[in-house]
């Protein structure tokens, strides 16, 4: 069934070329729900016994360099599937777009993202990695702002020029394979027994390393972010920023720790204080934007800066408070640059200075809008509070003093997304009539699309055991990997905390 | 008592149907919906309350868990309620006065455009506080703890189109945050070190910290608490929150959410009694923030701002007892504050509503006659606030202060008694300043309706005999009945508790106060305005009026400072950060413009580069494994 899972939104593409042009939006979603629900078929499949996959499908696929068309699926990639899956159906039906390639982009951008989760070898994982950015590319440049077109040649760049350091990385790992193992393979779970000198993980590693931080993106590899993120049209954006920067997440943890274990433990204090510098540095930047979907693409560079520093924390609570924070934004950070998409649309303005009043006038996407507000900023009881404080606690018990850094993001968050929510909602109505001219007000079939989004942020607060569950074993495996190698006292330590 | 959850429920599912129906069924039918869920919230309570009385003391204690939270690693967590005497107070306390300001509310805000929407967020803040009491770990408690801090943010900023109701909200919200942190980071060493966040287990192995921990765990959850609870410097955000609606004040500025600071500390003292200095430090601040606020109460005009002036005097009393170990004295005093403080407040909102919405008492005077409900209702809760004898006010204060004097804290009782001295002066000048001389104003001043009226009386039956449940010399019923709550680990009572009434002490107070509404009455009293001051107090009364500058102070050093390193930032991340990137990629065209004519279509010698490239990487690798 995992194949079907990346061929169902190909197909869709390919069916929408067929179909009548304002068949399109409604198509698409369709697809996209049709790919969610077999998300939900396959959940089944995640476990297997043991911490390796549930589930696992491997064909030869160009035999001489041994590739091979591999799928695997565990508990973490299936959390992350579920957020791309769900994601991908709101933002796809989210806006009407006169346009069909608009929607055959959209879902081969969706199918990319997919790949990434699902691939099982490194170097499938290396082609949707690629592949990914080309309809991302194109949704910017066509369908974008008024500076789209430098918007996205940076992203183009942005996202090229490590991925050549990646492919170097990528072969010298199948090379390692045949020296090691007597022929070419890049099958991941191959190449994490390898063993590999120190010197050349660290290059590696950091090859890896770059290619993800900028897709997250992280200080100081982001300015590429606000151009892209403030010209693409709303539900790329939410794409960019739900799913696309939890795929790099994603690898650090699928790729880069479980192969190059012994450079991950060297590096993480680098990654550790790279992510200390973007959670504060996005935070404070945050608070001086005008332009509200850049306050919210600001404040995804601090709230994914806090889930790398979980990650770097190297400790199993942070890798689960990483991992549910990764989901818990890709739901909360939709749920903003959708609803603030929509504020854009009917009052024509982003500018922070000139909105406001929304609350006597639209107090229904008021109202949305709120709580996705405060599940961003962190509020107890909804979903980004239990992400924040496994992903704190679990710093905190290696960390400490990163914890009591990375805490005063938490000051800031409150104070940029109150700031926010204030500016478009409360305050005398200004540019209440819009471009359109229509009352900003929120419509059924919309609140439709996003309460699946809100009630997750409800859901997911309440009981977020839901995903630290699905994703132990997966993760356990991952903190194994990493502590197996490593020597001296500090390591023995710290897996006695994390019993 | 697994069902003790269903009071929380009742405020929730009441909160939800007026947020979603609100607008289909009416206002009438939201007022019933939400006024009846607090009303029946009070019922459950009761038979709560009279499932535990049926017990013997000792097994007053009940902790139904409902579900598993999470479990990630270290952090395990299951939720569920603790029902025990101090919650089940707690629960009393919310759902009745609660139920009161809910009704009296029907009429302040009957003609309100969002008659719905204020009912919902009433609702809502009844369910985050009852959490924040029942709640029987450190998360849930911040769960409830962010929760009635959104809520009065909601109701602070319920006039939205106010820029100063607006900006009052986020300083609210934010300084609550930052309260937050406090525990959030208290939780993370409660895990490291505990592995524990259930008050049961923590409460249980505070011995195994050491002396460091439990200070900085017993500081940083006192950060917490004196952002909630608006202990110095800390308080500039309540008396801002004025700008709600009346009954927001009432029931969150004044009898329940404000005091969550007070109970956080009573609940944890297990940890507190294992932290000296964090407890003399919590005491201390206490009774400064006490007299400091005292003091500015005297001198403001706006009626609510006196009194919100006064909550957090009265909350510094609170902090002085639970700091000094005597818990049950300040739950004591917290209880009767609910009645009298909720009741002034209403009593105000009344005055307002009275005189379309004036809130300067210089435009007021002469309402005695006018407002006779009103004005009999206020006395009371003045005279409680005050400490009059035999008003509940005085019963609950001079606990405080006897036990503070009895437990060798000679200075902090010294500076309790002299603010008491304020307070009656503060309150008093209220009093005569709004009801008695002439009236100032030029509205048409009238009674409020019945559904404003009869929670003040009821009210004012609490705030005149409330006290004597614990009467000094002769019984204590409230005490012994939180008895048990306090003797389930060491450190929940001092021995000053039982000591002998002190009389003499109790008589200085009285007669302090006596004084204090004398000279309010030689001032004040005869209803005339002083405008000209007399050359001497003109400075301290320039430096009181303006709160000690407080708020100058805070803006300049916390948010001026972190709105312009926004700014610089921002600035760096537009030119330096993006200027690095473009800079690299034009020198990358430009070099790639000098390497183009390598580019000539020639294969071979392609073929040639990427096959000195492939020996390079390749000669690399094998020399240097």
């Amino acid at each position: 069934m995992l194949e079907v899972l990346f061929f169902l939104p190909v197909l869709g593409a390919l069916l929408l070329l067929l179909l009548p042009a304002k068949a399109a939006r409604w198509t698409a979603f369709g697809v996209a729900v049709l790919t969610f629900l077999v998300t939900l078929y396959v959940i089944p499949a995640a476990y297997g016994h043991g911490s390796g996959y549930g589930t696992l499908i491997s064909v030869p696929w160009i035999g001489a360099w041994g590739v091979n068309w591999s799928l695997g699926l565990d508990g973490l990639s299936l959390v992350l599937l579920i957020l791309t899956t769900v994601v991908s159906a709101v933002a796809i039906a989210w806006t009407p777009v006169r346009d069909r390639t608009y929607y055959v982009l959209f879902l081969l951008l969706e199918a990319t993202a997919i790949g990434v989760f699902l691939a099982a070898d490194l170097f499938v994982f290396y082609v949707f990695w690629e592949a990914m950015i080309i309809p991302a590319y194109i949704l910017i440049a066509s369908y974008g702002g008024p500076r789209r077109q430098r918007a996205a040649i940076k992203f183009l760049i942005y996202s090229l020029v490590p991925s050549l350091l990646m492919l170097a990385a990528v072969v010298v790992l199948g090379y390692e394979a045949f020296l090691q193992l007597g022929h070419w393979s890049f099958s991941i779970t191959a190449l994490s027994h390898l063993s590999l000198p120190v010197s050349t993980q660290m290059w590696l590693f950091a090859a890896f390393a770059f290619a993800f931080m900028v897709k997250i993106p992280t200080f100081p590899f982001h300015s590429w972010m606000p151009e892209a993120y403030a010209e693409a049209p709303a539900p790329v954006t939410t794409m960019l920023s739900s799913v696309l920067s939890k795929t790099a997440l994603y690898a650090f943890l699928r790729i880069a720790m479980p192969i190059l274990p012994t450079a991950a433990q060297r590096f993480a204090p680098v990654l550790g204080v790279l992510a200390l510098i973007s959670i504060l540095y996005g935070a404070f930047v945050a608070l001086a934007q005008r332009d509200g979907k850049l306050v919210i693409g600001y404040s995804s560079l601090s709230h994914l800066g806090l889930v790398l520093l979980g990650i770097a924390a190297l400790s199993y609570t942070g890798l689960q408070g990483a991992v549910l924070q990764m989901f818990n934004h890709g739901i909360y950070a939709s749920g903003l640059f959708l609803l603030f998409g929509l504020v854009e649309e009917r009052l024509g303005t982003r500018d922070l200075e000139a909105l406001g009043g929304l609350e006597a006038r639209g107090p229904i996407l008021a109202g949305l809008f709120l709580i996705a507000v405060l599940t961003g900023l962190g509020l107890p009881g909804l979903q980004g509070f239990a992400g924040e404080i496994t992903l704190l606690t679990g710093i905190y018990m290696t960390h400490a003093v990163w914890a009591w850094i990375a805490v005063v993001a938490v000051i800031l968050s409150a104070a940029y997304f109150v700031r926010l929510f204030q500016k478009v909602a409360h305050g005398t109505p200004r540019a209440l009539e819009g471009a359109t001219g229509e009352r900003p007000e929120i419509r059924g079939g919309q609140i439709a699309l996003i309460a699946p989004l809100i009630l997750a942020m409800v859901f997911f607060g309440l009981y977020p055991k839901a995903i630290t569950k699905t994703i132990g074993p997966a993760l356990t495996h991952v903190s194994q990997s990493v502590r197996a190698t490593a020597q001296g006292p500090s390591a023995v330590t710290s897996e006695v905390q994390v019993k | 008592m697994q069902d003790a959850i269903v009071i929380l429920l009742l405020p929730a599912l009441g909160s939800l149907i007026a947020a979603i129906f609100g607008k289909s069924i009416g206002r009438k039918a939201t007022a019933y919906v939400t006024v009846g869920a607090m009303g029946a919230a009070f019922l459950w309570t009761l038979s709560v309350f009279w499932r535990l009385l049926q017990l013997p003391p000792a097994q007053r204690s009940f902790d139904p868990v409902y579900w598993q939270w999470i479990h990630a690693g270290a952090l395990k967590l299951q939720f569920g309620l603790l029902i025990d005497p101090l919650s089940t107070t707690f629960f009393l306390i919310v759902t009745f006065v609660g139920f009161l300001i809910h009704l009296y509310s029907v009429g302040y805000m009957h003609d309100d455009d969002n008659f719905q929407r204020f009912f919902s967020y009433l609702n809502l803040f009844a369910l985050a506080m009852l959490l924040l009491v029942s709640a029987d770990n450190f998360v849930f408690l911040l769960v409830g703890w962010g929760g009635v801090g959104l809520a009065s943010y909601l109701l602070i900023g319920f006039w939205h189109t106010r820029p100063s109701a607006v900006q009052a909200a986020r300083k609210a919200l934010v300084l609550n945050v930052a309260g937050d942190v406090g525990i959030m980071l208290a939780i993370f060493i409660l895990v490291t070190t505990l592995g524990r966040l259930n008050y049961a287990g923590v409460f249980s192995h505070v011995s195994s910290l050491s002396a460091f921990q439990v200070e900085l765990i017993a500081f940083l959850l006192y950060l917490g608490a004196a952002a909630k609870s608006a202990q110095f410097p800390l308080h500039v955000w309540l008396p801002d929150a004025m700008e709600g609606p009346t009954p927001v004040s009432a029931l969150i500025h004044a009898a329940t959410m404000v005091t969550a600071g007070v109970y956080l500390v009573a609940r944890a003292y297990p940890i507190f009694h294992a932290a000296p200095v964090a407890a003399e430090w919590i005491a201390g601040i206490g009774a400064f923030t006490a007299l400091f606020a005292a003091t500015i109460a005297i001198t403001q005009n706006d009626i609510k701002r006196v009194i919100a002036y006064s909550t957090v005097s009265q909350l510094g009393y609170m902090f002085l007892a639970v700091g000094i170990g005597a818990y049950a004295a300040g739950i004591f005093h917290l209880t009767m504050h609910a009645f009298f403080k909720a009741l002034l407040f209403l009593a105000a909102g009344s005055v307002i509503h009275a005189v379309s919405g004036e809130q300067d008492m210089r435009k007021m005077g002469g309402l005695k006659k006018l407002l006779p409900i009103t004005y009999w209702t206020m006395l009371i809760g003045a005279a409680s606030n005050a400490g009059v004898p035999l008003f509940a006010g005085f019963f609950s204060k001079d606990e405080i202060l006897g036990q503070a004097l009895a437990s060798g804290h000679f200075w902090l009782w010294l500076v309790g008694v002299v603010t008491a001295f304020f307070t009656a002066l503060y309150i008093f000048r209220l009093i005569f300043l709004t009801f008695h001389g002439k009236y100032r104003g030029d509205g048409h001043p009238h009674e409020s309706p019945k559904v404003m009226t009869i929670p003040l009386i009821v009210l004012a039956v609490g705030a005149l005999f409330g006290g004597y449940l614990n009467v000094p010399g002769a019984w204590s019923v409230f005490d012994d009945w939180l008895a048990p709550v306090f003797a389930r680990y060491p450190g929940g009572t001092i021995a000053a508790a039982s000591a002998a009434p002190n009389w003499g002490a109790m008589a200085l107070t009285a007669v302090l106060v006596l004084v204090g509404i004398y000279v309010a009455w030689l001032f004040f009293g005869r209803g005339e305005v002083r405008t000209e001051l007399p050359e001497g107090v003109r400075g301290v009364h320039k430096v009181l009026y303006n709160k000690y500058y407080i708020d100058e102070i805070g803006h300049a050093a916390l948010v001026w400072t972190t709105d312009h390193l926004g700014i610089a930032l921002d600035l760096f991340d537009r030119i330096v950060m993006d200027g690095i990137v473009m800079g690299i990629a034009a020198l990358v065209k430009a070099w790639g413009e000098a390497l183009a004519p390598l580019q000539d279509g020639f294969l071979r010698r392609y073929g040639l580069a990427v096959l000195i490239g492939g020996v390079a990487i390749v000669a690399y690798l094998t020399l240097v494994q």
